[in-house]
């Protein structure tokens, strides 16, 4: 008889305890903010910080380039209305040649480049993801247009397959 | 045919004629990879495969050069792997929910019968009796005459060269990057078929990383070697699959049962010759099993570098798994990336 007094008498303890206790609220916050500030601090850490600016091409020959760190925008050996830089946030520039144009938009925040509109027939180059680093290269065949990094690293020599 | 196709070259693109040659050789590379997707398609009814799976059983079916090349190739790895790679699993792939849209089974129930798959894999068995035939520039394959009878459909074989046509995508595009002068880059075709040239002129070789199939976060590998000049293939249990319980179903199909391999080996990976024959040669060796694909590869595979990883378990711990891997690269050739996980295949201790 003794015995089961205890033991309802346990269930009733348990049923009036709350679900959660203050104490272990307060380690369940750390531990959430622990995982959080990792998380961010590897997110937010990444280094880019090598990606220095872009350099766009027509046929093999510079004609624009834009450097992150100094944020200026400049027309290199281009002809008379080869280049537009169309001033903005996120900056856009325009490419003329013969037989049609492209327009990549530069987004100094993100350190972002990516081409946005074309002329092309097939416009893979606005399909191409956006260049965030220095292994990124946005290339367009009809027109012969060409926006790389700096440092643009060709290939990576490791391969994950 | 779909997957994501990166080609990468390394040249000196202000120099000369090579932007322009570039500009070419990636032009010229879609509308080869447009083409052979067009020639080997399962699902385009106006592809040579697709008019030879609709076919009826013994009838003769106009195939393309591209169709007869890919199918000759599959028949003469089938009979030299005795079967285990065999590209008329078609049913079978389908019946455990891959190569289309449905969703995975999530239950046994879902799953097709014993019944059901063993008709599919009789079926299968009859591939090696496709006869190719060339009549002037015309190809022709000429269909089994075989049927299996399942829930009161008669259905004739079909295939899908899909596997083996990523490889052979590969190899063209490397005869492309030759003809196009290129000596440094690579193609890689869907992150299974890999054609290699060298990586630039101070530092020849690329490092290959074989991911690790039980890796637990994407990136990570298991085994890594320096390659160049040469071509790469990997089959794995690891990208397409699902689990019910404890146990995995991935899209790699044993012939000569219709279902899922599950025998321990995880990946394996070819080295060397052609992309489409080490496309072919990897499904052999995910289906033979380790036992039966050492002795493959030992007698039959000498002239290509070979990896594959083991799931299993030893005799003295039967209840703990553990991972393995096999490979006939000379020591020095390579390099294990953790080798506290996995440790070398023994023939004949590994239990899967």
């Amino acid at each position: 008889m003794s015995r089961g007094r205890m033991s309802l008498k346990k269930i009733e303890d348990l049923k009036s305890d709350k679900a959660f206790r203050w104490p272990d609220l307060i380690v369940y916050g750390v531990i959430a903010l622990i995982i959080a500030a990792i998380f961010l601090s590897v997110f937010l850490t990444r280094n880019r910080d090598s990606f220095q600016g872009i350099r766009a091409y027509v046929a093999g020959r510079a004609v624009f380039e834009y450097d992150f760190e100094s944020g200026k925008a400049s027309v290199l050996s281009a002809a008379e209305g080869e280049v537009e830089v169309i001033d903005g946030s996120p900056l856009k520039v325009r490419i003329n040649v013969d037989n049609g144009y492209n327009i990549f938009e530069i987004d100094a925040d993100k350190r972002s480049v990516k081409m946005v509109e074309a002329d092309c027939v097939k416009r893979d180059c606005i399909y191409t993801p956006a260049i965030t680093d220095n292994n990124g290269i946005i290339y367009c065949s009809p027109h012969g247009v060409r926006i790389e990094p700096f440092d643009f690293n060709a290939l990576n020599q490791y391969i994950p397959m | 045919m779909r997957a994501e196709a990166v080609l990468s070259i390394n040249d000196y693109f202000n120099v000369g004629d090579a932007a322009e040659r570039f500009g070419r050789l990636c032009d010229e590379t879609g509308e080869l990879l447009e083409s052979i997707d067009k020639s080997l398609s399962a699902t385009d009814s106006s592809s040579p495969v697709y008019r030879f799976n609709e076919a009826s059983p013994g009838e003769k079916v106009e195939m393309d050069k591209t169709s007869y090349e890919v199918l000759k190739s599959a028949l003469d790895i089938c009979e030299l792997t005795d079967g285990a790679y065999n590209p008329a699993v078609y049913y079978s792939v389908r019946a455990y929910g891959f190569g289309g849209s449905l969703p995975y089974p999530d239950s046994e129930e879902e799953l097709p019968g014993d019944e059901e798959v063993g008709a599919y894999a009789e079926l299968a068995s009859h591939f090696k009796e496709t006869e190719l035939t060339q009549e002037g520039v015309k190809y022709y394959a000429t269909k089994p005459d075989a049927v299996c009878v399942v829930d009161g459909k008669t259905l004739a074989m079909k295939i899908d060269l899909g596997g083996i046509g990523k490889g052979y995508a590969a190899d063209k595009v490397n005869e492309l990057i030759d003809r196009y002068g290129f000596e440094y880059g690579y193609f890689n075709f869907g992150s299974s078929s890999i054609a290699l040239k060298r990586f630039k002129p101070d530092s020849g070789f690329f490092t290959m990383g074989f991911t690790d199939p039980r890796g637990g976060y994407y990136g990570s590998s298991y085994f890594e070697m320096n390659v160049s000049d040469t071509c790469v293939s990997t089959s794995g249990d690891y990208e397409q699959f699902y689990s019910i319980g404890d146990v995995r179903y991935c899209h790699i199909i044993d012939p000569f049962t219709g279902k899922p391999v599950q025998n321990g080996i995880m990946t394996a990976t070819v080295i060397g010759g052609s992309a489409a024959e080490n496309d072919a040669y990897t499904t052999a060796i995910m289906v033979m099993g380790a036992e039966k694909a050492i002795e493959f590869i030992e007698t039959k595979l000498s002239d290509r570098q070979v990896v594959f990883s083991y799931e299993g378990t030893l005799p003295q711990e039967p209840e703990s798994k553990k991972y393995f891997y096999y490979t006939n690269i000379e020591e020095g050739g390579y390099k294990v990336v953790n080798p506290s996980k996995y440790s070398p295949y023994v023939a004949g201790q590994n239990v899967a």
